[in-house]
């Protein structure tokens, strides 16, 4: 069916939409963060170490990495959800460096901590490598489909319309009685979660995963997929993630120009597709439109 | 029923409220006027919690809220509108009245994910309880349109609607005529009157002085932060210090 480079990409496709859902959740909530590649790299991370140096297997390591994840999102979303906006953003890709450096030096602190001079852990900025390819495209599917389905039960779910009031007006949903901090501390940790979950796909997919996989670059690429597919339903950030795998891959005859491609593709839907390419309501004003236009030139010629 | 007691909020260096001391007995109707920018909207963000007074108490029954967050006082039981609407204007009309009934929901995030038996009752519940206040505010025939495109006076009503969702035993409402036309602010002050016969307290914000004639029981006069007149509105009518405010106002 697929040839192993495109089960490759597929998978890759399949981890990305995590990282899509991952960031959904925080921007329907109506928060700006992009912490997603900080958790990515925690979640990458725990789960390269657990398996090189205590043979913890795939399974294992998807309960463990997203739960520390969440552990360490709770203490940081109490402090940095305070913050709006672009302060949010600001802090959170803030919190992507720290990550990103802790990784670095964690070798350093630990060969300090335990006396031990040769102890390697993270092995610095060439991170680790000969990680078994561990992850099937089967588990991905599975993995993906449940989140999804998961989402999709929130929405519906009191907490749903909590986080879209929260998003409209923070206030005023706070006045209606919604636990404003909660919701956002819950849903800031669950964003967190999936992003080890798709960390651990990273290291099971990528068999060998450095410090700088994971900087701000990351960051700015999960945010694309949110902007591309837009926020109205939970496929937006999917169906996003797909084409910004599959497109340099399609665009690969024209290698010098494929940044630049993409760039003006997300620019363009920016422009004239606030709302990103998967978006019912605009898809609706922009055909109410064309047919209008195309009923009012008839009218005009008779 | 709310008692509030030497209220002050500063911000900076500007004191919106000076010792204000006010009460809501329940099932009354308080009437709160004075000049723009006298401080009424910034008291009744006090008493709702958007922002924790400098000093003083504020009681509501035996518990002081004056350090509650915002949803909690709202699950207390006081409720409120918003001088410039504050609709969720992406959201429907009903969605706007079910989000609401949010702090009267039991259902954790796992409950509701999972479907539980509960949350399926819950759901049915607010649906309810949505679809009465529709009736009652005359907007069941808009219940799927955007809030947010409503006409002013729908969306005023809609407000109103949603505030009383939440089941308040204690309503405050800003300025809950603004841009209603004169027949829409008399049926407005029906509605008023209508909830204190169900037992509500209402403190209510107001520039239509004939609305306030209508509806209040008794009235507060605040000016620069403090109160300077309190009494049936017949006293307040002739009160000189009260003409002074409203004639410095205009002058
Ligand atoms: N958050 C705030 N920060 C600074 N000043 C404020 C704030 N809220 C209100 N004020 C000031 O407090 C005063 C009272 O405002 P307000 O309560 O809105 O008056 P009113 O509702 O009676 O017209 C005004 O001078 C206003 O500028
Ligand atoms: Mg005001």
């Amino acid at each position: 069916m697929l040839n192993a480079y495109q089960e490759t990409v597929f998978q890759f496709m399949l981890r990305d939409a995590l990282l899509g859902l991952s960031i959904y959740l925080t921007l329907v909530t109506g928060m700006f963060s992009l912490a997603n590649a900080g958790f990515l790299a925690i979640g990458a991370y725990i789960s390269a170490v657990l398996w090189k140096y205590l043979g913890v297997p795939l399974e294992g390591a998807l309960v463990i990495a997203p739960l520390a994840c969440a552990l360490i999102a709770l203490p940081i979303g109490l402090p940095v959800l305070r913050l709006k906006d672009i302060y949010l953003a600001i802090a959170t890709i803030g919190f992507g460096e720290v990550v990103r450096i802790m990784i670095i030096n964690f070798d350093k602190i630990a060969q300090g901590v335990t006396g031990q001079p040769n102890l390697v852990i993270t092995n610095g900025g060439a991170g680790i490598s000969g990680i078994e390819k561990l992850a099937q495209t089967w588990q991905l599917i599975l993995v993906l489909a449940v989140v999804a389905f998961l989402i999709y039960r929130l929405h519906r779910s009191r907490f749903g319309r909590a986080m879209a009031a929260i998003r409209q007006d923070e206030r005023a949903a706070a006045t209606m009685g919604i636990n404003v901090v909660y919701v956002k501390v819950m849903i800031f940790v669950f964003s967190a979660a999936l992003a080890g979950l798709a960390g651990v796909f990273d290291a099971f997919l990528a068999r060998a995963i450095k410090p700088n996989d994971y900087g701000f670059t990351q960051a700015v690429n999960i945010l694309a997929y949110a902007v591309l597919g837009g926020t109205s339903t939970l496929f937006g950030p999917i169906f996003g993630a797909f084409g910004l795998r599959v497109l340099p891959e399609a665009l690969r005859f024209s290698q010098q120009f494929r940044g630049v491609l993409i760039g003006v593709l997300l620019l363009a839907v920016i422009i004239y597709l606030p709302g990103g390419l998967i978006n019912p309501a605009a898809w609706n004003r922009l055909w109410v439109r064309l047919r209008g236009r195309r009923s009012g030139a008839v009218q005009g010629g008779g | 029923m709310l008692e509030i007691r030497d209220v002050t909020q500063r911000f900076g260096g500007l004191t919106a409220l000076n010792r204000v001391s006010l009460n809501v007995p329940a099932g009354k109707v308080i009437g709160l006027i004075g000049p723009n920018g006298a401080g009424k909207t910034t008291l009744i963000n006090a008493i709702s919690g958007l922002a924790h007074p400098t000093e003083g108490q504020i009681y509501f029954g035996d518990r002081a809220i004056q350090r509650m967050p915002p949803h909690r006082i709202t699950q207390l039981g006081i409720s409120r509108t918003y001088q410039n609407i504050r609709l969720f204007g992406e959201m429907t009309v009903l969605e706007n009245l079910i989000v609401a009934q949010h702090g009267l929901g039991r259902s954790s995030i796992l409950g509701s994910v999972l479907t539980l038996p509960g949350f399926r009752a819950e759901q049915r519940l607010l649906q309810q309880r949505a679809g009465a206040l529709l009736t009652q505010f005359e907007l069941s025939d808009k219940a799927s349109q955007r809030a947010g495109a409503l006409p002013y006076g729908d969306q005023r009503r809609l407000e109103m609607a949603r505030a009383l969702a939440t089941r308040p035993k204690l309503l405050l409402l800003d300025e809950p005529t603004a841009g209603m036309n004169p027949i829409e602010t008399e049926a407005l002050g029906t509605e008023i009157l209508e909830l204190r016969q169900k037992g509500l307290a209402v403190l209510v914000i107001e520039h239509d002085m004939a609305l306030i004639h209508q509806v209040c029981d008794e009235i507060y006069v605040l000016n620069f932060g403090q109160i300077i007149a309190h009494g049936t509105p017949n006293q307040i009518k002739n009160n000189p210090l009260v003409i002074e405010a409203y004639l410095g106002e205009e002058g």
